[in-house]
Order: C-alpha cells, then sequence, then structure tokens
C-alpha cells in the first residue's frame, strides 16, 4: 500500500486554479458477475429478467441526463442520449439472449461476455480520445449489471466535506452524482483533456490534473492533498515547507483571477487614455453568456458557417433571421459582426457545392468566390441579416476579399437587398456598416483603395500568415514557419492599419494571434482599433491593455520594426513581456 | 447495394456521440448498412457498440455500403452527416 511521507506526481493539468484539502478517494468499483447455469425451463423467465434490467436502467439513463441537464446545461447531458443507444445496441441484445438460450448461462454473466467482447476490442484503439470512450460502455455495462443482480450503484453518498475527488476514472454517471458543493478539484489516474472529469471540472470552474499514473494506488482517503491545476502537479500528505509555498501560490492565483473578474465591466483602455474595442470570437447563439460574462464588449467575428455544417441541408431564410437575432438580441447594445458564409478551404458540406476534389482548396472556391457565384445562397444570408439588425446592432464583413471587384459586387448585392427589403415592408437598420477581411496579402496591397468602399477592415491573421508566407500550418514538415512575428507578418499590419487610418475607418484584428497575450502590447502599439478573440482571453489581454500606456506600445513597435528577423522580434517581444507581466507568463510557462 | 468512402473531418473522430448521430441517421432507413475503415469491419452501421469498436480517427477514411430500396437516400444523408463532421 501507500507510502505515509511526501509524494510528488505529475500529470496533465487540464482544468486551472490551486486547491489544498484532503482527498476523497473513489476507488475503482467491481461488480461480482454472477456465472450460474439456467434451467432449460426457465430461460424465457431469464430472458425476460434480462429485458425487464435493461428497461429500469433505460429510466435511469434518463434521470441521469435531466438531471444533469438541469445542473450543467444540455450538451453535457447529450452524452447520455449516447449511452441509451449503447443499451438498446440491438446487436448486444440479440447476442445477450442467444447467449443465455444457447449456453444456458444467466442474463449477468451472458451480458458481461458480450459487452465485454466489445471493450476487448478497444484496445487496437491508438487514438488515445477514442480509446478512452471505452469508460462509456464501462459506465453502461456497471449500470445494467446492478440491476441484474440487484446491488446498489454505490454513489458519492459519504462526500459531505470540501474535498479533493481521487479517482482512478471518472465516468458521466459519476459526474452527474457528484455534489458539487464539496468538489474543490479532481485528480484521476487516467484521462486526457477531453476525459469525462476534465469536462466536468472545466464546467464546474474548478482545477483538476488527470492522468497521473499510479494515484489512486498512493493516496489513502482522507490524505492532505495539493492539487496544481495551473502546472498539473499533484502533491500527496505535503510537508509543512511545501504547503508554505503553495499556500502563497494559491493565494497569488486568486489574487489574479480577483483582478481580472474585476475588470469585467470595465473598457479595456491604456494608462494615457486608448481604448481597444475587445470583442469575442463566437460561432453560436449559445455562446454569447460566456462572452458576456468574460467581459467581451460585442461579438467582432461571428462565423455563421457553423450554423450551415451542422445541418444537412440550407437554413432558409426565417431559420437564419431566427438565429441571428436571438443572437444580436443577447449581445444588445453591444454589436455583432457577422461574417458572411465562409465555406470551402477546410470546411466543406456536401450540399453547398465546394468539397475537398478540389486539389489546392485555400486557393480555390471559399469564402467571397463561393458567395458570388451562389448568389441565392448569398442573397438570402444578407437578406437575413438586415431583417435581423431591427433585433439590435450588427455589422456585416465578406472573407477572402482579393480585389475591387469582389467588394464592388457585393455591395450591389446588399444594396440590392435593401431595396428589396425596404419593398416588401421589413423593418432594418439602414445604418448597417459593410466591411471586409484582410487576409490576403493581394488585399493589403490595395488597402489604401478597398478603405475608400468599406466601412472597415477586420484582420484574419491565420490565413494572412498562411498566405504571406506559403505556408500550411497542418504540415507538420514545415509549420514551424507558420510565424505571427516575422517582420513581413508586421509590416502587413501595419500598412492596413495606416492605410485604414487615412480613410477614416476602423481597423481590427480577429484570430489567435490577437488572443495571444504575447502578443497584446505589440498589436496595441500597431494601431488596431479592435481585437476581437476568444472569450476565455478577454480578462487576460484586457488586463494587460490596462496597465500600459499606448506610448510604451509603440515604442515596442518601432523596436521590433528595426529587427529584421522573426527569431529577433519574438526574443524582443517575450523578455518586454516577461518583465512587464512576470505573474502571466509565469502562468503561461506553467 | 450503394457503396462510398468519405473522410472524417471532425476532430474527434468517430466518438461515442458521433456514431451515435450516425446510428440515428442509418436507423431511419430500412437499408441495411454496413460500415468499415482500413481494413477493419464491416459492422452493423445502426450498431453504436459496432461503430465505436472501429476506432475511426480523424483523417480516417470511412466505407459505408447501403443494401436495400432507399440505399441511395441513405448513403446520401450518411456521407452529408460526416462531411458536416456530425454537427460539432
Amino acid at each position: 500500500m501507500a507510502a505515509s511521507g511526501e509524494l510528488r506526481l505529475r500529470g496533465v493539468a487540464v482544468s486551472p486554479g490551486i486547491v489544498i484539502s484532503k482527498a476523497y478517494v473513489r476507488r475503482p468499483e467491481e461488480v461480482v458477475v454472477p456465472n450460474f447455469v439456467v434451467d432449460p425451463h426457465k430461460v424465457d423467465a431469464e430472458v425476460a429478467r434480462f429485458q425487464a434490467a435493461l428497461a429500469q436502467t433505460r429510466v435511469e439513463i434518463d434521470a441521469t441526463k435531466s438531471r444533469l441537464a438541469e445542473q450543467m446545461g444540455d450538451d453535457h447531458a447529450k452524452i447520455f442520449d449516447a449511452h441509451l443507444l449503447v443499451l438498446e445496441d440491438t446487436k448486444a441484445i440479440e447476442d445477450t439472449e442467444s447467449f443465455i438460450r444457447e449456453q444456458l448461462m444467466c442474463a449477468e454473466f451472458a451480458f458481461n461476455r458480450v459487452i465485454g467482447r466489445i471493450l476487448d476490442s478497444f484496445d487496437r484503439i491508438n487514438d488515445p480520445y477514442l480509446k478512452e470512450r471505452g469508460a462509456d460502455i464501462q459506465d453502461v455495462r456497471r449500470r445494467l449489471l446492478h440491476n441484474l443482480t440487484g446491488q446498489e450503484v454505490k454513489s458519492f453518498g459519504s462526500l459531505n466535506e470540501e474535498s479533493v475527488i481521487v479517482a482512478h476514472d471518472l465516468v458521466p454517471s459519476d459526474t452527474a452524482m457528484i455534489d458539487r458543493r464539496f468538489v474543490l478539484g479532481v485528480a484521476t489516474d487516467l484521462g486526457g483533456r477531453t476525459s469525462h472529469a476534465a469536462i466536468l471540472a472545466r464546467s464546474y470552474g474548478i482545477a483538476a490534473v488527470v492522468g497521473v499514473e499510479g494515484l489512486t494506488e498512493a493516496t489513502h482517503h482522507g490524505d492532505p492533498i495539493v492539487l496544481d491545476g495551473n502546472a498539473g502537479v499533484v502533491v500527496l500528505r505535503p510537508t509543512a515547507a511545501t504547503l508554505q509555498h503553495y499556500e502563497a501560490a494559491r493565494q497569488r492565483f486568486v489574487e489574479l483571477e480577483r483582478q481580472m473578474l474585476t475588470l469585467k465591466d470595465f473598457p479595456a483602455i491604456t494608462l494615457d487614455g486608448r481604448t481597444i474595442e475587445l470583442s469575442a470570437n463566437i460561432k453560436s447563439p449559445d455562446e454569447a453568456g460566456l462572452a458576456l460574462a468574460k467581459g467581451a464588449k460585442g461579438v467582432g467575428l461571428y462565423r455563421t458557417e457553423y450554423f450551415f455544417l451542422s445541418r444537412g441541408d440550407l437554413p432558409s431564410e426565417d431559420e437564419q433571421v431566427a438565429s441571428y437575432s436571438q443572437i444580436v438580441r443577447s449581445l444588445a447594445p453591444e454589436t455583432v459582426i457577422f461574417r458572411t458564409l465562409d465555406i470551402g478551404g477546410d470546411k466543406f458540406a456536401s450540399y453547398l457545392g465546394p468539397g475537398k476534389s478540389e486539389l489546392n482548396p485555400f486557393l480555390g472556391w471559399r469564402g467571397i468566390r463561393f458567395l458570388l457565384t451562389r448568389h441565392d445562397i448569398f442573397r438570402t444570408q444578407l437578406r437575413a441579416f438586415f431583417r435581423a439588425s431591427s433585433a439590435g446592432k450588427l455589422k456585416i464583413m465578406f472573407p477572402m476579399i482579393t480585389g475591387l471587384e469582389e467588394v464592388r459586387a457585393a455591395r450591389a448585392l446588399v444594396d440590392k437587398v435593401r431595396a428589396e427589403l425596404a419593398e416588401e415592408g421589413y423593418a432594418y437598420d439602414p445604418h448597417v456598416e459593410v466591411g471586409i477581411m484582410i487576409e490576403t496579402p493581394g488585399a493589403v496591397a490595395i488597402a489604401d483603395l478597398l478603405a475608400r468602399e468599406v466601412d472597415f477592415f477586420s484582420i484574419g491573421s491565420n490565413d494572412l500568415i498562411q498566405y504571406t508566407l506559403a505556408v500550411d500550418r497542418g504540415n507538420a514538415r514545415i509549420s514551424y514557419l507558420f510565424e505571427p512575428m516575422h517582420p513581413s507578418i508586421l509590416r502587413l499590419i501595419r500598412n492596413t492599419v495606416e492605410a485604414g487610418h487615412a480613410h477614416d475607418i476602423w481597423v481590427g484584428m480577429c484570430g489567435e494571434v490577437a488572443g495571444d497575450p504575447l502578443y497584446s502590447v505589440l498589436l496595441v502599439g500597431l494601431g488596431l482599433d479592435e481585437l476581437s478573440i476568444s472569450a476565455y482571453m478577454i480578462p487576460e489581454v484586457k488586463r494587460i491593455i490596462r496597465s500600459i500606456t499606448y506610448d510604451e506600445s509603440k515604442r515596442l513597435v518601432r523596436k521590433a520594426m528595426t529587427l529584421s528577423t522573426a527569431t529577433e522580434i519574438r526574443q524582443h517581444v517575450a523578455s518586454m513581456m516577461h518583465e512587464r507581466f512576470p505573474e502571466l507568463m509565469a502562468e503561461e510557462r506553467a | 447495394m450503394t457503396r462510398v468512402e468519405v473522410e472524417i473531418r471532425n476532430e474527434l473522430g468517430l466518438h461515442l456521440r458521433a456514431a451515435g448521430t450516425f446510428v440515428r441517421t442509418a436507423s431511419r432507413f430500412e437499408s441495411q448498412i454496413r460500415v468499415a475503415t482500413e481494413g477493419i469491419g464491416a459492422v452493423d452501421g445502426k450498431s453504436i457498440l459496432g461503430l465505436v469498436t472501429l476506432g475511426t480517427a480523424q483523417g480516417a477514411v470511412l466505407e459505408i455500403s447501403a443494401d436495400g430500396p432507399d440505399e441511395a437516400e441513405a448513403i446520401r444523408a450518411l456521407v452529408e452527416l460526416v462531411e458536416s463532421r456530425f454537427g460539432e
């Protein structure tokens, strides 16, 4: 059994936070599977007993599902739909019944045997995420066996004081039974970023470390435990010195979090008064709440393609109006910037046309090119945007622009749609701004010409880097070339901002680069007016912007512009950021 | 019989929930549906337990075949489902 001294174990950090508490150990619970022989005359009764257990289990899963849906939202409960399908798998039921009839073995033994064979075949699956799904099948098996044998499923009933849950692994039904008031953190032997333990922890907003080898075996129930969800460390039975170290770290973290949260309702403004519109990138109406909770100033990039990709046919105009109005309404009085359907490249839907038959899809029929040849789809979407504009504030932007003809053709359609709607008597906002994504070097080169005919620019960093440096980031051999700090990228951003400002339009950036705190000061210094980023990154980026001056950010840019390689620029920016923001950067390393 | 090959594009591969959506779609059709991947299978396309044991990760190719009165419609619906990344 376990040693009694301090033990430090490493795992994967999947949810941040530092917790000092005691361990609630959940040991794997093995069901004893009876293996009695069935009297040939009682075979029908045995099959009926199996059927009854199936029905009872179905009721249980349904109940768990609704309880979890209430606690954590429909999304988390969806896994139980899959559990129901596992339970009702025709093949497994047929196999079990014929096993009972032919081998004259009891239902428990037969079912366990059938599921066991399926679980065995998980051994040869290499993909770690798919392998983890074996836990779901185990979960269903355990429930059914419990119902057959009449044993009760042990719950977390004895969990009645604040603890860190230590387990081999957690399954979805565990997560439904845990009383969240008492869970301060989760640590498991198995699992990765997508394990149920990780998902549970992130949705509860508690610390978690998973994949800690040998953890449950080394832990006694009630052991003092330190859980560092930032660094991925678990310390069992910590010494006084360790405790002191982690208590200090915990306080620093709590203070940092508090500072970030208090910033929620404050603008992203520099010490010398330059305001940056800090908005969120989202792709469905249910992410609006998250954006607002994190203090986003509206939505700077609404990716409409996910609405189209998540279904098998074209959404009608009315369906689009309903979806767009919902998001606009929930963010009012802030603005939502809708990007028109950006299909092609790496996003396909067979019913939409572009497919992977193209040799070079990123240079192919995508973005605005697709829309301008599919006026039916484009027109419907534009009509839906304008109809939704009566519900709140929105702007429209076009992706993948390379020339002025595209802008003019798209704007002509916008004018046509507005005239139609006016004639049909629909209310819409006549002042909807229409802008474009700047994501090709070609567009940057003519940014001065484009700026005269649009209301704003939003730089799409990923595509701009990919097209400028001619690098496919998905290709591991050359992905090192994907470098936001390349001098050519900084020059293109600067040129775009200057061209936009010279024509009195605002210039923003959406994409991963915009949300990386390492680049925040540099991007402010480049003169960007807006950054649209992942909602999760907003508090951190906002804090940085609020602690610098526009002047010092411009100095950083001037210095960076004198350096000639990406490596030099990256080093310079990183060392400046480490000096100014040691706490943020330390966390990033962890 | 109608048979197609389609690449799994969603990040997490044919995981339990995705397989569940596949099974529900396949079950709407009368045709018998078989699924194989890279030499493994073929399993029943209406059995979630069969599908998940294929362990199909992102980038792998699914071979779907349908046999029955509505085989063309079934194949079309299933290909669309896979290509739309199971609506994730």
